[in-house]
């Protein structure tokens, strides 16, 4: 398989490959079915109520927070400066929409995405003027927005039907 | 790269069904990449009860988060990335249980023809063999080596140059003849 010994002088490519056991995929499958079965959280159902005033807190903060979007020099700005200027605006937008409540087929995405958000904060620590890693946060961030966003209204129509 | 194993682009059909949770299409998906996967994780780890956790969380974790995934075609590369960051992880575990990090391979017997480039490998600091795999064996640039090790590209270039030099001397000093006495 490896023939350039340029980018592989010890031939690494060439060792045998290992075959996983054949064990994994039920081990796997089980923790997946797991998932699937997990119980909604009993507290949200009673706190179901509270979410249709905080929905209309969100939506004024969101409506608030809407004209700052804008750049104002975006022109003289850097794409580094534009990635965290952008950044900044959705941690402060995402800081208000933390606030809503979560259905619990959300609550697992928006963890995962928490989570991603701490792995990219921890490289950002190491390499600060990383720019794919800012535009990387910034992608994040706004897929997060979306998701919140999204979770809010549909809390809300919910709600509204009790 | 595009001899590499996880270059197996998805369809969006199957990403749909992925998204949906659908158990044969992440067993399909799971058949598709599960030896590359192992076989990444085996080196970088050099111990299969390592490899065994970093495998399974890995394809858990993609399955779990693969409604962030918007490019089908990328599923392959963006596992290998899970792979590499639950390796490290695993590694950052143990190095703070134990001050050690696991290198037996319990599984299988190796092939006597590599032993020597096999050894060599598994006796490597971890984040010298994980530079070296992943740059050398998975093709991967300095930069993406970096940006997952949470490190500088000239932090991984000089770990590669040095691990290959370390490499060669090992290999060296293994093929030597032994020295005859010579009775006088």
């Amino acid at each position: 398989m490896s023939t350039d010994p340029l980018s592989d002088p010890l031939n690494l490519r060439d060792l045998p490959t290992a075959t996983a056991p054949e064990t994994l995929w039920p081990a796997i499958a089980s923790r997946l079915r797991d998932d699937d079965r997990r119980p909604r959280p009993p507290w949200l159902l009673p706190l179901g109520l509270a979410a249709t005033l905080i929905l209309a807190v969100v939506c004024a903060r969101l409506i608030e927070f809407t004209p700052h979007e804008q750049p104002a020099a975006s022109g003289s700005m850097s794409e580094l400066q534009l990635a965290r200027a952008a950044s900044a605006r959705l941690e402060q937008l995402l800081r208000h929409q933390r606030h809503g409540l979560l259905d619990a087929s959300s609550v697992e995405t928006l963890a995962w995405m928490e989570n991603e958000l701490g792995w990219l904060d921890m490289q950002l620590t190491n390499n600060p003027t990383d720019i794919e890693l800012w535009q990387q946060r910034v992608e994040l961030l706004q897929q997060m927005t979306r998701n919140y966003e999204r979770n809010n209204w549909q809390a809300g129509i919910r709600l509204a039907s009790y | 790269m595009s001899e590499n194993a996880f270059n197996k682009p998805l369809d969006a059909p199957c990403l749909a069904r992925l998204q949906a949770r659908c158990r044969q299409t992440q067993e399909r998906v799971y058949r598709m990449f599960v030896d590359p996967a192992w076989n990444l994780a085996i080196r970088l780890t050099g111990c299969d009860a390592s490899a065994w956790d970093a495998v399974q969380e890995a394809f858990v974790q993609a399955f779990r988060q693969v409604r962030q995934l918007r490019d089908e075609t990328a599923f392959g590369f963006w596992l290998r990335r899970i792979v590499v960051n639950q390796v490290m992880n695993g590694h950052r575990l143990r190095s703070r249980e134990s001050g050690q990090m696991p290198t037996d391979r319990s599984g299988g017997s190796p092939d006597p023809a590599w032993l020597d480039l096999e050894q060599a490998l598994a006796a490597l600091d971890p984040h010298d063999r994980m530079v070296l795999w992943l740059h050398d064996a998975e093709g991967m640039t300095h930069e993406e080596i970096a940006s997952l090790a949470g490190k500088t590209v000239s932090w991984s270039k000089t770990r590669l140059s040095r691990t290959r030099a370390r490499m060669r001397q090992t290999l060296d000093r293994e093929t030597e003849p032994t020295p005859r006495l010579i009775r006088l």
